[in-house]
């Protein structure tokens, strides 16, 4: 079938290409994590700030290179953590001996001074040891052993559209903002009265900060010239990144990536987290693509995933021929717990997570906790296995954790999303989208974010990730940011502590399936505008 | 001090035939008004008369005496007296019945209001009409409320009642002046209430109005010629007003009534 993609060019050109269809499901992009500075003595640890390591190129080169060999180890041995890596936390008081004695309990090589530290969870890393469950259970029989969990891998929970979108031209209804997709595409924030919210809190404060932990969000105009494997044998391949053209450089602070490059600079090679971020804060009201719910708070953008293009960076650097499945990535446990702590340490008042896995691990927990403890709401997918047997998806199962919410999905006829888990720990619904293949929006969600034809593996070995087009995804992964983006406008109002936010998200929501709280749809659907405005006596 | 005592009740009283035998009761509040106005007029003494009424009796007061005060040369009928009336300015203490709604929004579960109202006495025999308003304009502020959390939004919310009341009753005046009144009515009152805040869109603001009933008691006390100062207790019922959606809904709480605490000040005749 033929499509018709109508491609954003960055700097607002517009290009027509036709394109033959293609599910392009990008159920799950994982990404690698990032080292963070290891102890030069492992003295007892309490809870400290995220220290990344200056890196060197070569121990960027070499971090990297260990972090891919642990992805392609996972898919060998088809599991679900990195092999040989496993997140230990010693009891308080625990000496450095008493942790060497502990390690020594698993007869690795590895000594306390290599372990790497994310607060106080230790990253313990020896390949020669893959089944790290196995490893996280004798280390956690260890009686200085607070726990120990493998370091497991998180996905993306979300599906692009198989087509971008031409930007629709014409009137723009009086009493929305003027971006040219917003009344035709952007039901999701029709359904949520979004410019009556607006009318309370425009686009939030820029003094609020919103974390995206995910696959980043391009922060500079640049060209990485790479090699890479083109089918046939390795060549050098030029690839320009750009900016988003519809959230503005002034409002991205603080970038990090804790997976790839393991510098303040960041490059989304996926798009999954540009279009969050986009929900999020994509401008409004420029005359420009689509809007954000939160177009004027700033996005500190936290990469802990990476995909396809990465590893395959990585693997040509390292002169390994062939290619990897398209539809992979991770996301690593140790690189979500050192992007959410340098998040709350650098003054992110929200954290978004939109990604998600089985495996429930402590680490992430406490991470969390430790994001709400220092006053930062969070909200985390609820995944995208509800009609896949819907098993409990991590951190989403972590909801009893007040100003941390659970989000799953709606569609446009605000029922849940056939895709999107639900159960006991489900708190709160958003529009995530759901394939309806009627109207110009079918059902997704539409922002601005990289062209996903550019990049697909199918289609090119030779990717650009310098065009952004208005393209559609549909997931819990969508779900959450615009939970986000109203705990943002909640903030902005004043609303700061994340125990309240989530009680006014929860009091204001509109009620879906049976009367209260219920597995199916939680508390119900986030209304941005009843958050915002309240309720009196009567009404 | 005075005494509050019941010498002993006079057969022929035809005055006040069935009327005093049903508002007997009456008479036990009136003690308890008459024990408050001790309080107010210690010098004053109230005592009842050989036909059952009520008497104010301020030389027996004056005379320090602290012996019941008995007439004596039979019952002393007053004239039958013509209609009068009642006016005056009022000042409420509301104690809402939904209180915890109230609470949330304003900071109180009661409402001050000021108005007035005017009656019509001795419509027949002891009947009198009774027809008033007041006004509250409570300051609040919109919240969300999720369990017992309460969660105040920064939007200052308006909030205007008015109710218009009717009503019907009994009353009786005692002593020698009849400066004493104890009445007791029941009627409706329309309520005209309004919600209003910035930002408020299309169907966000509240301008209703609602029919409720009450039932009211007071006693009221005549001082000189016609200034009359009296205190009265209403219980106000607006089932259903509220509670579909707001706060109230949160809560469950769906009447606008509430238990009104009355003061007045006014003239009668």
């Amino acid at each position: 079938m033929r499509r018709i993609l109508l491609t954003v060019v960055a700097g607002l050109s517009v290009v027509v290409l036709a394109r033959d269809g293609l599910e392009a499901q990008r159920a799950a992009r994982t990404l690698p994590a990032v080292p963070v500075a290891a102890p030069s003595t492992a003295v007892p640890r309490g809870p400290s700030p995220v220290v990344v390591q200056t890196s060197t190129d070569s121990v960027v080169a070499a971090e990297r290179a260990a972090r891919m060999d642990g992805f392609a180890e996972a898919r060998r041995l088809g599991v679900n953590y990195v092999p040989g890596e496993v997140l230990l936390k010693f009891k308080r008081g625990t000496t450095v001996a008493a942790q060497q004695r502990v390690l020594a309990a698993v007869k690795t090589r590895t000594t306390t001074g290599q372990l790497r530290w994310i607060g106080d969870v230790a990253r313990f890393v020896d390949r020669s040891l893959p089944y790290s469950d196995q490893t996280a259970a004798l280390l956690a029989l260890q009686s200085e052993v607070e726990f120990a969990q493998p370091n497991y891998i998180r996905r993306l929970p979300a599906r692009v559209s198989p087509r971008t979108l031409p930007m629709p031209v014409g009137a723009i209804p009086e009493g929305v903002p003027n971006d040219p997709g917003y009344a035709d595409l952007q039901w999701n924030f029709s359904i949520l009265n979004m410019p009556r919210a607006w009318d309370i809190s425009p686009g939030g404060s820029p003094g609020i900060i919103v974390a995206v932990v995910d696959t980043g969000l391009t922060t500079e105009n640049t060209t990485l010239v790479r090699t890479l494997w083109t089918g046939s044998r390795f060549e050098s391949v030029t690839m320009p990144f750009q900016v988003s053209p519809d959230l503005a450089g002034s409002r991205v602070v603080l970038p990090r990536d804790f997976v790839f490059e393991l510098g303040t600079r960041v490059l989304d090679f996926d798009g999954h987290g540009t279009h969050v971020a986009s929900t999020i804060a994509e401008d409004a009201n420029n005359a420009v693509g689509l809007a954000g719910i939160a177009y004027q708070v700033k996005i500190m953008p936290v990469k802990v995933c990476t995909g396809y293009w990465e590893e395959m960076i990585d693997r040509a650097s390292r002169g390994i021929p062939g290619t990897i499945p398209p539809d992979f990535g991770e996301c690593p446990v140790d690189a979500i717990v050192a992007g959410i702590r340098y998040a709350v340490d650098n003054g992110a008042k929200i954290i978004n997570l939109s990604l998600g896995g089985p495996d429930s691990s402590q680490a992430e927990f406490e991470a969390i906790q430790y994001a709400v403890q220092h006053g930062v709401f969070v909200a985390a997918a609820m995944g995208n296995s509800g009609d896949e047997g819907n098993p409990t998806e991590y951190p989403a199962g972590f909801a009893a954790l007040t100003g941390f919410m659970s989000v799953g999905s709606t569609n446009k006829a605000q029922k849940r999303a056939v895709y999107s888990s639900f159960g006991a720990h489900l708190e709160i619904m958003a529009p995530g989208g759901e394939f309806t293949g009627v109207g110009d929006d079918e059902g997704y969600v539409w922002q601005m974010t990289l062209d996903p034809f550019d990049q697909d593996p199918h289609l090119t070995n030779r990717p650009r990730f310098d065009r952004y087009g208005v393209i559609g995804y549909l997931g819990t992964s969508m779900a959450t940011p615009h939970v986000a983006g109203t705990a943002a406008l909640l903030m902005s109002r004043g609303i700061t502590d994340p125990k309240l936010v989530e009680a006014v998200i929860k009091g204001s929501a509109l009620d879906l399936g049976p009367a209260g709280r219920d597995d199916q749809f939680g508390y119900g659907l986030v209304q941005p505008r009843a958050a915002l405005f309240g309720f009196g006596v009567a009404r | 001090m005075g005494l509050y005592s019941r010498a002993r009740r006079s057969s022929d009283s035809e005055s006040r035939g069935d009327g005093n035998r049903v508002l007997n009761s009456c008479f036990r509040c009136a003690g308890a008004f008459t024990l408050a106005c001790q309080l107010v007029w210690p010098t004053a003494t109230l005592a009842q008369g050989s036909d059952g009424e009520l008497t104010f009796d301020v030389r027996s007061a004056q005379s320090g005496s602290t012996a019941p005060v008995v007439r004596r040369g039979g019952p002393q009928v007053p004239p039958r007296r013509g209609v009068g009336y009642r006016l005056y300015f009022a000042a409420d203490f509301t104690s809402m019945l939904a209180a915890d709604t109230f609470a949330a929004v304003t900071g109180s579960s009661h409402v001050t209001a000021f108005g007035g109202a005017a009656e019509l006495l001795r419509v027949w025999r002891g009947l009198f009409l009774h027809g008033g308003a007041t006004y509250a304009a409570p300051a609040g502020e919109r919240v969300v409320v999720f369990n017992d959390t309460v969660v105040p939004v920064g939007i200052p919310l308006e909030i205007r009642m008015l109710p218009i009341e009717a009503a019907a009753g009994w009353r009786i005046e005692t002593g020698r002046t009849r400066a004493v009144g104890a009445y007791a009515a029941a009627g409706l009152f329309r309520l005209g209430y309004r919600e209003s805040s910035a930002f408020a869109a299309t169907g966000d603001e509240v301008d209703k109005s609602f029919t409720g009933y009450l039932v009211l008691a007071g006693l009221d006390l005549t001082m000189g010629k016609r200034l009359v100062a009296g205190i009265e207790g209403q219980y106000r019922s607006v089932p259903n007003a509220i509670g579909q959606l707001g706060a109230s809904r949160a809560y469950g709480e769906s009447d606008l009534g509430g238990i009104t605490a009355r003061v007045l000040i006014g003239i009668r005749k």
